[in-house]
């Protein structure tokens, strides 16, 4: 896979300038991404086309008066993720709902079947699928920035609001988690010193 | 083979020519050969390629034509927010022009005196690097409806001028005003808000209040209707005084330009008529109502659906907040549906109804 963000900042650099075109070529790319992340935070699923819209819209509105971030992916993600905080948080508010503004993540990891070629593979990937689904949020939410989104440690932790240490953590629990139930996961201690590093 | 030196499954996940191998097959570094050859940690590479595959790959939730849809909007609704139409709408107005021409000599003028004073263009070439500023005038009869950058509102009166940037750069956000204006301003503690009239100076952080500071009047008045608001006079050579006075809500201030003092806050009801005599606290009241509420306030047309909407009632205080928070607050409230447009002084509507 190439990396996947190689020519972000080059378009922000251009958008910051008032570049209509690297504005489209963003939106295009990261649209489908953030449409997905935010679905996986809330169940109002109507609410998300609006919010990262407004993300977008407030980049453009005030690009002279933005730095370029590092990583333009993280940023995109961080920002949405705000935004419909805030929004439910209002919601809360303002109708009187019981519901709870805090994000909750809420995705389900789906098995790459078509990648799988021997049975005893698919049932061992099947039935660690299970377990990853059967964990925390906050735990998935980790999982997928690292390897979905591929942030860093730092880039989660950010995001997610809470220190790296607390991010390795999630992962750690995460991992721990998988290794008690399945007993045959032995290696995956060393993946979360690795974590821990 | 340096893949031979990891140590960790989490090593394999994260990297890229690994992870591409194993979700799409595409082999760029010669992984199938490399586990051919039975590594020691080849069972950690197994494991690796389990776990990526048990999650799987981001799902394309979202096709290409769905994207381009919401692409258009987005540049629709640029164009409408307030802060690109009032740029477009400068670029149009003669008026506009004329400012933006004495504005260009005044920033030459600027420059030279800097130049000459110190001898080095910098200070000059800073200012360039701010926001734009905006000049409005109103020249017609009626209250005319500004919304700023960051979606305060100021119901600006005939003979009214403000100026404020296009955007607010981080800091202090800050306009200036010649006549009568009224403000609602959004609140935003980090960012305080700062009116400048000739002789005085006015500092909020999120209310709402009414400043007359006409130029052929002996007085500045200042009346608070909700939050609180300090005010200090600017001394003669520019210096802000450091001295500052604090009006509560339904409090007002004159500030004498002869005398260059201010007089004694006064408790004072708000005036019978204009937006300050009408209340925005709303209870189990139907949304027509509401709607008739902000149409005389801010002499705007509000469009929507009365029928869809005839049985809506909402309970909710929007006394504090700019007009764009208003119907905003509105529309979240009508339900996920629920959509406002603001175009000049016409505002539409767009619901499916209430939940």
């Amino acid at each position: 896979m190439k990396p996947a963000g190689h020519h972000d900042p080059e378009l922000w650099n251009l958008l910051m300038d008032g570049d209509e075109e690297a504005y489209s070529g963003l939106f295009q790319k990261y649209y489908p991404v953030l449409i997905s992340y935010g679905k996986s935070l809330t169940s109002r699923h109507v609410l998300v086309p609006d919010c990262v819209q407004e993300v977008f819209i407030e980049i453009w509105i005030y690009r002279k008066s933005l730095a370029v971030p590092s990583s333009v992916r993280a940023y995109l993600l961080s920002s949405i993720r705000k935004r419909i905080a805030r929004r439910l948080e209002r919601d809360h508010v303002f109708r009187n709902t019981r519901e709870l503004a805090d994000l909750e993540f809420s995705a389900s990891f789906t098995v790459l079947d078509e990648m799988i070629t021997d049975e005893e593979t698919r049932s061992q990937v099947y039935q660690l699928n299970k377990l990853l689904n059967q964990l925390p949020g906050r735990q998935k939410e980790a999982l997928y920035l690292r390897y979905h989104q591929e942030l860093d440690i730092d880039q989660i932790a950010e995001l997610m609001q809470i220190n790296p240490q607390s991010v390795s953590n999630l992962l750690h629990r995460a991992i721990k988690h998988l290794k008690m139930l399945t007993g045959e996961f032995p290696a995956l201690l060393l993946l979360l010193s690795t974590f821990l590093s | 083979m340096q893949l031979d030196h990891y140590l960790s499954i989490s090593q394999f996940m994260a990297d890229p020519s690994f992870r591409e191998w194993v979700l799409t097959g595409r082999d760029t570094a010669g992984w199938s050969q490399w586990t051919e050859s039975s590594p020691d940690n080849l069972h950690l590479a197994e494991e690796a390629k389990s776990l990526l595959l048990a999650m799987g790959k981001p799902d394309a939730a979202v096709s290409r034509s769905e994207t381009d849809l919401a692409l258009a909007e987005s540049w629709r609704r640029i164009r409408r927010h307030p802060v690109e139409k009032q740029k477009r709408m400068s670029r149009l107005s003669p008026w506009w022009k004329a400012a933006a021409a004495a504005l260009f000599l005044g920033g030459v003028l600027a420059w030279y005196v800097s130049v000459v004073r110190t001898g080095s263009p910098d200070s000059a070439s800073f200012s360039a690097l701010k926001a734009r500023q905006v000049e409005m005038y109103n020249d017609t009869e009626t209250t005319m409806l500004i919304t700023l950058g960051d979606g305060s509102s100021v119901l600006l009166q005939p003979h009214g001028k403000l100026s404020y940037p296009e955007f607010f750069d981080s800091g202090e956000r800050c306009v200036h005003l010649s006549g009568e204006a009224f403000f609602e301003i959004s609140k935003d503690p980090d960012h305080p808000f700062l009116v400048y009239t000739n002789e005085i100076v006015t500092k909020v952080v999120g209310t709402s209040f009414r400043i007359k500071a006409f130029d052929d009047q002996p007085n500045i008045e200042v009346f608070v209707k909700t939050g609180q608001v300090n005010v200090r006079n600017i001394k003669p050579h520019g210096e802000v005084s450091p001295q500052e006075i604090a009006l509560l809500p339904n409090e007002s201030v004159s500030f004498s330009k002869k005398q260059n003092v201010f007089e004694k806050p006064l408790p004072r009801n708000a005036p019978g008529k204009g937006i300050e005599s009408l209340s925005f606290e709303f209870t189990d009241t139907p949304v027509s109502t509401i709607f008739s509420t902000i149409e005389a306030a801010y002499g705007v047309d509000v469009d929507y659906p009365g029928e869809i909407l005839s049985e809506c009632y909402l309970s909710t205080s929007l006394s504090d907040e700019p007009l764009p928070e208003k119907l905003k607050i509105i529309c979240e409230s009508l339900g996920p549906d629920s959509r406002y447009e603001m175009q000049g002084n016409r505002i539409m509507i767009k619901s499916t109804g209430c939940n």
